[in-house]
């Protein structure tokens, strides 16, 4: 059986994991310190996250056709190398039951006042894990599939451009200064998450021994623009006051809408909105799965397992009043795990090389 | 086979948890409210009176729709709700609301305060027109609109023509939130009211000074010329202008009934902030081409129309008028040109180490009208 991927397929994946539930409030969120120039943020993010990608894709060539999981045994040895991956594991299973707690709670917020959290959780678990128990082909396949709906979000949001807008509201340029929009630009790589899948789906790639820098560039610029666009519209839609206040502005926008025909355009944009969200939760999953084994049967009872896991961390955290501090503690932590590390990986790779020959696999 | 009954039995339960169950709503359990007013009441209280449909089936799927008017005070929009539901059959529904009408009371005490409910819950429908009302908003509500089509209905329908004609600008509670909030900005809010015999108007707009009516309306022309000084054209605007007569006609009776009606089809504007260096006098010079076709030009003498004559005579009673309107956003304190804003991005600095709001009253503020005639109609 081949499960390997083409590259517009990894495009795809990693375009679908990192876009998600994070760009729905990611424009107040930035405003809050970045004011108007919220928008280089984001652009300074997709810089930042641009470097990184440089070093997973010099880490991934020295290691073809290996997982991170792979890497990390080969470096640090079979002990050491698998209690990294279990805390990749406990990373990715946590990462999961967070989004999925913020996405339940926005459709219960949004759309489904009175459905009890549990349900909808099991909706959302139940279709992820069913996606997720299959070979990365068939995921790769649906991603490609629903990215269709991209173009239509898009397309939704032109009618924005009906509203008033004040470009004013981002005028003048640079004005809230270089610590704010890198205070900013941390949030934005928080809700750009996804990016790291790079890491354990680049190694199914056709190919992958050759440079996979340009598809990974691709898709960064991809999510950055995408991510810029939005929040963009949001600053000249929104004033900062009304900005600051909105949780969802990205939804909200769409409340100022009427047609004929629709209404209501913010429940017809969540309501596509939830396939990327569901589309992370499943590469979550997935990624979940890979990060501790490679053979295919203990994947799916590992799948299993881990979205029962996901379900009940979401219903712990779904009943909790602040997840604040949760929030803090998994975002820095992944943020090293998947920043820090690999980065360490790849120098580790250097002292390796003079050793022995890597990469001969 | 294991695997396909478990797979059976997941779809079960899956299908079993589908959200229809706890989050269905049937329309004939609604009371459909489809237009508010708000009034202030004595100890900072609010009173409303709503309009709710009725819908009566008459079978096939035919339903006769009248409405109905309730009325009740309480401290917040949400409390008159309960009390108003308490009233009614059915759980009333604020989710389609086509206007909101606020009275000129409420309005001077601000109204944020009292429409947050609207902006908070996730239903709130927000595409709903606004508008001020001169006196109380519930008589405005309470009138008895000739065709049986309810009466909220017409008032969104006469807004809608009016928009269309620039006479009044388009808001809605959306667009409201931002503007009372942006800063170097104020907003202005369309205003209806009664005539003697009983109907309505809407042809007035009400000035804001800051998150505040003041109080100030312009007149339907001086509403007209403050949509075109903001570059806000609509489809089209109908300028009636009083005929500047030839000197022996002037002291007849027939002259003041003379009117040329301009109609602009396209508006050309330029709005420039400047600061003066010496005397930090804050100027705004805001300068307006209007393209357009003479559509009514009632003369006796029958003659050809003298265009650069005419062009004249409109530029002349445009601009009279465009800078009353000027004086009257500068007393009233309101700043819907958003000269502040431009200022804002302009001249950061000056932004910063003033209050604008009292900086406001102090601007020059320059107005002029250009006319371009580009056609008279059918006839010469």
């Amino acid at each position: 059986m081949n499960h390997s991927v083409t590259r517009p397929q990894l495009f795809f994946l990693i375009v679908k994991t990192q876009i998600g539930i994070g760009l729905l409030s990611l424009p107040s969120k930035i405003q809050s310190s970045a004011k108007g120039d919220a928008w280089i943020s984001v652009l300074m993010a997709g810089a930042a996250i641009q470097l990184l990608l440089i070093v997973y894709s010099q880490l991934l060539r020295k290691f073809p056709n290996q997982t991170l999981s792979d890497i990390t045994i080969r470096l640090f040895g079979v002990y050491i190398g698998k209690a990294v991956n279990f805390i990749y594991y406990v990373l990715f299973v946590l990462i999961a039951g967070y989004a999925i707690t913020l996405y339940v709670r926005l459709v219960h917020i949004w759309m489904l006042p009175m459905t009890p959290g549990w349900v909808l959780l099991l909706l959302i678990i139940g279709t992820g894990i069913y996606l997720a128990l299959e070979n990365l082909r068939v995921i790769a396949r649906f991603f490609v599939l629903t990215s269709v709906l991209f173009g239509l979000l898009i397309l939704i949001s032109t009618l924005n451009f009906t509203n008033e807008l004040q470009v004013a509201n981002i005028l003048p340029v640079g004005e809230s200064g270089f610590a704010h929009m890198v205070q900013g630009s941390e949030k934005t790589v928080f809700a750009m998450f996804g990016f790291e899948v790079i890491l354990y789906f680049a190694a199914q790639v056709q190919n992958n021994g050759k440079s996979l820098i340009r598809v990974f560039s691709f898709a960064n610029g991809f999510v950055t623009l995408f991510y810029a666009y939005f929040v963009f519209l949001c600053l000249i839609g929104f004033s900062p006051k009304v900005l600051e206040r909105v949780n969802e502005p990205v939804l909200y926008m769409f409340k100022g809408l009427t047609y004929q025909l629709f209404d209501r355009l913010d429940l017809i944009f969540l309501a596509i909105w939830i396939i990327p969200m569901t589309a992370t939760i499943v590469s979550y999953l997935c990624l979940a799965g890979k990060s501790l084994t490679a053979n295919q049967s203990s994947y799916r009872k590992l799948i299993w397992f881990s979205g029962v896991l996901v379900y009940l961390l979401g219903l712990y955290l779904s009943s909790m009043e602040s997840i604040d501090l949760f929030r803090k503690w998994v975002e820095y932590g992944y943020l090293a795990m998947i920043a820090a590390l690999p980065f360490l990986l790849w120098l580790a790779s250097f002292l390796l090389k003079n050793k022995k020959k890597v990469g001969s696999a | 086979m294991r695997k396909k009954m478990t797979f059976a039995i997941c779809i079960g339960l899956l299908a079993a948890a589908l959200t229809g169950c706890w989050d269905i709503h049937y329309l004939t359990k609604k009371k459909i409210i489809n237009g508010i007013s708000l009034d202030a009441s004595e100890d900072g209280q609010v009173a409303a009176a709503v309009r709710t449909l009725i819908l009566d089936s008459k079978g096939s799927g035919q339903f006769e729709v009248k409405d109905q008017l309730i009325q009740a005070t309480g401290d917040s929009v949400l409390h008159i709700g309960s009390i108003m539901d308490s009233m009614l059959p059915g759980t009333i529904e604020a989710t389609k609301t086509h206007v909101f009408i606020i009275g000129e009371e409420l309005a001077k005490r601000g109204v944020m305060s009292t429409l947050e409910f609207f902006y908070r819950d996730p239903k709130g429908y927000l595409t709903s027109n606004i508008l001020i009302s001169k006196g109380l908003a519930s008589e405005v509500l309470a009138i008895k609109s000739a065709e049986n089509s309810p009466a909220a209905y017409s008032i969104k329908q006469m807004v809608e023509g009016a928009v269309a004609k620039t006479i009044i600008p388009e808001q809605t509670l959306f667009t409201l939130w931002s503007q009372m909030t942006a800063p170097g900005v104020d907003t202005v809010l369309p205003v209806i009211h009664k005539t003697k015999n009983k109907a309505l108007v809407v042809d007035n707009i009400g000035l804001f000074d800051g998150s505040r009516y003041s109080g100030v309306t312009l007149s339907r022309d001086e509403s007209m010329m403050l949509l075109l000084l903001m570059n806000k054209l609509n489809k089209r605007v109908l300028l009636d202008i009083p005929m500047n007569q030839s000197s022996n006609e002037r002291d007849t009776d027939e002259a003041a009934a003379k009117m040329i009606t301009f109609q602009v089809r396209k508006e050309k504007r330029t709005m420039d902030v400047s600061v003066d260096k010496n005397t930090q006098q804050i100027e705004c010079a805001v300068k307006v081409d209007l393209y357009g076709d003479i559509s009514s030009y009632p003369t006796d003498e029958g003659g050809k129309v003298d265009r650069g004559r005419l062009k004249k005579e409109l530029a002349e009673a445009l601009n009279i008028r465009a800078s009353n309107t000027a004086n009257k956003l500068l007393n009233a304190n309101c700043d819907a040109l958003g000269i502040g804003r431009k200022l804002r991005v302009s001249h950061p600095e000056l932004w910063k180490s003033i209050d604008w709001k009292n900086e406001y009253k102090d601007v020059k503020l320059k107005t002029s009208v250009q006319v371009h005639i580009r056609s008279t109609g059918v006839i010469s």
